[in-house]
């Protein structure tokens, strides 16, 4: 319990730093421009990450390298997200504002996973594509599971990659995983009730099996962490635990993948796996993932109504049965959460005040309450392992908590940005930042790094990674 | 006579032990073959030595009186020339196995050179097949990949799991015998063992949960080397007993191995002799044993009570009941499978605790007499 006051003050201190980018530095957004990562790298520039979407830079629910036209959207294009990634965003800084692309696993296009894009009007969000295993623009995805067919969907599938961030990753799976769990995209409809549990646990527990092979497949048979040893990085970021929270929550606590003592294990020997390869490390603490949009308090039920299109007069006269029935029925009380999938749900469902809800669509008080319980375990774990290795403790969980308790970020006031849902500071999923918000991350993992290791890696231009953000209103 | 008589009650003892143990010691692990193999070897070149003593004591007193024919040469210790031992066996399960309730039993063949008395090296090779113990009547938590509550149960039954094994071992022996201050003859015997396996089908490459995720091993093959060294402790007429000490490593890690620490195995065996043709004897065992599954060494222990007889001069039946599993692997058997790949669940991993066998053996084989029983 004294853990947070003082990474609050850490936070502050470090999103002060984050923010004061803001107005200068040059821009790092490169054009996508695939070529050989670089070679004879002096320490700040042989970086590898390891880490999961946030690493990989996902954001609106896909990893894409590079700008896809689609027709029926808002957007031109599907913009590419992992070069707006933090750790993109950090390499190209480190490395004088060069294409990071080039340590990327460029994912040609159509995205691994569905982009959550505008619609044809500005209220209305789509997915691209709509199927994630058929239709148009799926092929990527049905040939991401086999690593024969994988490298496919690259647009650099002979480079080997210094960005192993995977989606969904663990760190156990990290340290151990050397394949996918799935073997295909179609999820076979249930035949019996066991086949049924195992296609629900596959939507919770199988995200890696399509990023696996298209990040990893230029390291056949390694895990992400022997990879990153191969790659004999002179630095190496470490950034793993969401997705434990994330799955614990997803299943509503039926799936607690890691304890804390194993995930301080798991985490001590990355850390040290690297040490011995050469690396300076750099280890990232988590942010509370219930605090960010992906997730509506359900106190605030009625205004993420309103937002989601409800009319006003609506939302305040069903709100009051709506929750009464989730405390009841989904043991969702002031507490607790719905998750947007949930809202989705619920509006709907309109006027029925008795939503039919499932896992991924909740989070019980009790469940939230656990979860809070495992972020401060798991961090306490992290803060630990950082200690005993000497490793860097990045304290991502200061700064978006600074960010959470603060609610906006004067980027472009009064416009932007906020940490509600479409403020700016996250994409359309909820979950991952914007490229503004990965900025912010990006600054404060450049400032422990260059604090701890007496290295002068500029900070990111936070304005320049918002002057070209799709998810961030202008 | 009585030399040859103790060689060959040794020699096929030994292998009568052997093969009978091999069901068992398939669950109770390959320190038990060695020993086997071992033990009644070195018991048949102790015997002969201690009855080179006792006849040499007797010339002394009883010098030969001249012109009378001299006898033939004994036996003074290990068999020497060409040998040869060759049988078929089955057995029958005494322990839980459910409806797979057999145990074919196998062939298994012996080749060894004497080059003196105190010097022998042999080739074997002998196969044995088994089953963990319950099997087909159990019923065991099915787990998912990542996810630490079992989704449900599954009757082994129905399963459509084979872990049928069938155990092949190859063994070559050095064995020397020395006799310590002219009373005590021990014998030493560097040993390679090296063991394949069959489960469920051509190979033993089975898939295994280690930390968490999937990893194909060849279960049961592994190369052991071991030095034995065996001691008498009892010698009469109608009784023998030896004890045997045998420091093992494998020649490499495998599968989940995590050590290769030399672990000791060490037998007691002790025999009756009722008439020239039969000899009836008891072997407890403990013993330190890694398979390729195992992280760390198993625990062994195990028994085996059995009678020889000797139908003519190169043919012989024997008959043994054994019993052993380990006392650090529990429970027994199959204990859960795990779904390594969500969707389908196609690839499993099966999770077993020790094995356990009790089983009748019998044997029936052929032989150079001087290793056959008596």
């Amino acid at each position: 319990m004294k853990l947070r006051p003082t990474l609050s003050l850490a936070a502050a201190a470090t999103l002060a730093l984050a923010l004061s980018a803001c107005g200068g530095g040059g821009g790092s957004s490169a054009a996508y421009t695939p070529s050989a990562p670089p070679s004879g790298s002096p320490a700040t520039t042989n970086i590898v990450g390891l880490g999961d979407s946030l690493t990989a830079g996902e954001q609106s629910g896909a990893l894409l390298g590079a700008p896809v036209p689609v027709s029926g959207s808002l957007f031109p294009a599907l913009p590419p997200t992992q070069e707006a990634g933090w750790w993109a965003q950090m390499w190209s800084s480190a490395n004088g504002g060069a294409a990071s692309t080039a340590v990327l696993p460029v994912i040609a296009g159509a995205p691994l996973g569905s982009m959550i894009i505008p619609g044809a009007t500005p209220t209305q969000l789509t997915s691209f594509p709509l199927q994630s295993c058929s239709g148009a623009g799926s092929q990527n995805n049905l040939s991401a599971f086999a690593l024969g067919s994988a490298l496919q969907t690259r647009a650099n599938p002979s480079a080997a990659p210094f960005d192993l961030g995977v989606p969904g990753m663990l760190a156990h799976e990290a340290l151990y995983m050397t394949g996918p769990y799935q073997s295909a995209c179609t999820i076979a409809p249930p035949t019996n009730v066991q086949q049924g549990q195992l296609n629900l646990l596959a939507t919770l527990l199988g995200a890696e099996s399509l990023n696996f092979y298209p990040v990893l497949g230029n390291f056949p048979g390694k895990t992400a962490v022997q990879a990153a040893v191969s790659l004999h990085p002179t630095l190496a970021t470490v950034w793993f635990g969401e997705n434990e929270l994330l799955k614990f929550v997803g299943s509503l606590g039926q799936v607690n993948p890691t304890s804390p003592q194993q995930f301080q294990a798991d985490i001590l020997s990355i850390i040290q796996q690297l040490q011995q390869a050469g690396a300076k490390v750099a280890v990232g603490n988590l942010l509370d993932p219930l605090k960010a949009p992906a997730f509506i308090p359900q106190p605030g039920l009625q205004t993420a109504l309103i937002s989601a299109g409800v009319p006003a007069v609506v939302a305040g006269a069903v709100t009051p049965a709506i929750q009464a029935s989730l405390q009841s029925t989904y043991g969702v009380g002031p507490n607790g959460y719905v998750t947007l999938s949930g809202l989705r749900k619920i509006a709907l469902g309109l006027p029925s005040t008795t939503p039919a809800l499932g896992p991924g669509d909740f989070v019980p008080d009790a469940l939230a309450a656990a979860t809070e319980q495992q972020l401060t375990a798991l961090n306490a774990a992290i803060s630990a392992d950082a200690q005993s290795t000497g490793a860097a403790l990045v304290d991502i969980y200061g700064t978006f908590n600074q960010l959470f308790q603060a609610g906006a970020v004067p980027i472009n006031p009064p416009k932007c940005c906020s940490t509600q849902f479409g403020g700016g500071l996250f994409s359309y999923d909820g979950l991952h930042p914007s490229n503004t918000g990965y900025a912010l991350v990006a600054n404060t993992w450049i400032q422990t790094i260059d604090g701890k290791f007496s290295l002068t890696i500029p900070p990111v231009s936070v304005s320049a990674a918002y002057a070209t953000d799709p998810w961030a209103p202008h | 006579m009585l030399r040859r008589f103790l060689g060959r009650t040794a020699s096929l003892t030994l292998l009568g032990i052997l093969c009978a143990a091999l069901p068992a010691a398939a669950d109770s692990g390959i320190g038990s073959v060695l020993g086997d193999q071992l033990v009644p070897s070195a018991n048949s070149a102790i015997k002969a030595a201690i009855r080179e003593q006792s006849l040499h004591a007797a010339d002394v007193a009883q010098v030969p009186p001249i012109q009378q024919p001299a006898k033939a040469p004994a036996q003074t210790g290990l068999p020497t020339g060409w040998t040869y031992m060759a049988d078929f066996s089955a057995a029958w399960s005494l322990g839980n196995t459910g409806a797979s309730n057999k145990l074919p039993g196998g062939v298994d063949g012996m080749l060894a050179y004497g080059f003196s008395p105190t010097l022998r090296a042999e080739a074997a090779y002998y196969e044995v097949q088994h089953y963990p113990v319950g099997f087909n009547t159990g019923v065991v938590p099915v787990y998912v990949q990542g996810v630490a509550n079992p989704i449900g149960t599954q009757d082994l039954s129905t399963a459509g799991i084979d872990v049928a094994t069938k155990d092949k071992f190859t063994l070559l022996m050095l064995e020397h015998l020395i006799t310590i201050g002219h009373k005590l003859p021990i014998v030493i015997t560097p040993t390679y063992v090296s063991r394949t396996s069959m489960i469920g089908g051509p190979d033993d490459k089975q898939v295994v949960e280690a930390n968490g995720f999937p990893l194909q091993i060849q279960a049961r093959t592994v190369q052991v080397q071991a030095l034995a060294l065996t001691l008498p402790f009892l010698s009469t007429p109608k009784m023998f007993g030896t004890f045997t000490i045998a420091p093992s490593w494998l020649v490499h890690r495998a599968g989940l191995n995590v050590e290769n620490k030399a672990q000791v195995y060490s037998i007691l065996y002790l025999e009756y002799r009722p008439t020239d043709r039969t000899t009836i004897f008891l072997e407890p065992q403990s013993s330190r044993d890694y398979l390729p599954a195992d992280v760390y060494a198993q625990h062994l222990n195990s028994y085996f009570l059995g009678i020889s007889h000797r139908l003519t001069r190169n043919t012989f039946v024997q008959a043994v009941l054994n019993s052993g599993g380990p006392s650090n692997y529990k429970p027994y058997g199959l204990t859960g499978i795990y779904c390594q790949q969500l969707v389908p669940c196609s690839k499993q991993a099966i999770t077993a605790g020790g094995l356990h066998a009790t089983q009748l053996q019998l044997q029936f084989g052929i032989g150079t007499p001087s290793v056959l029983p008596f």
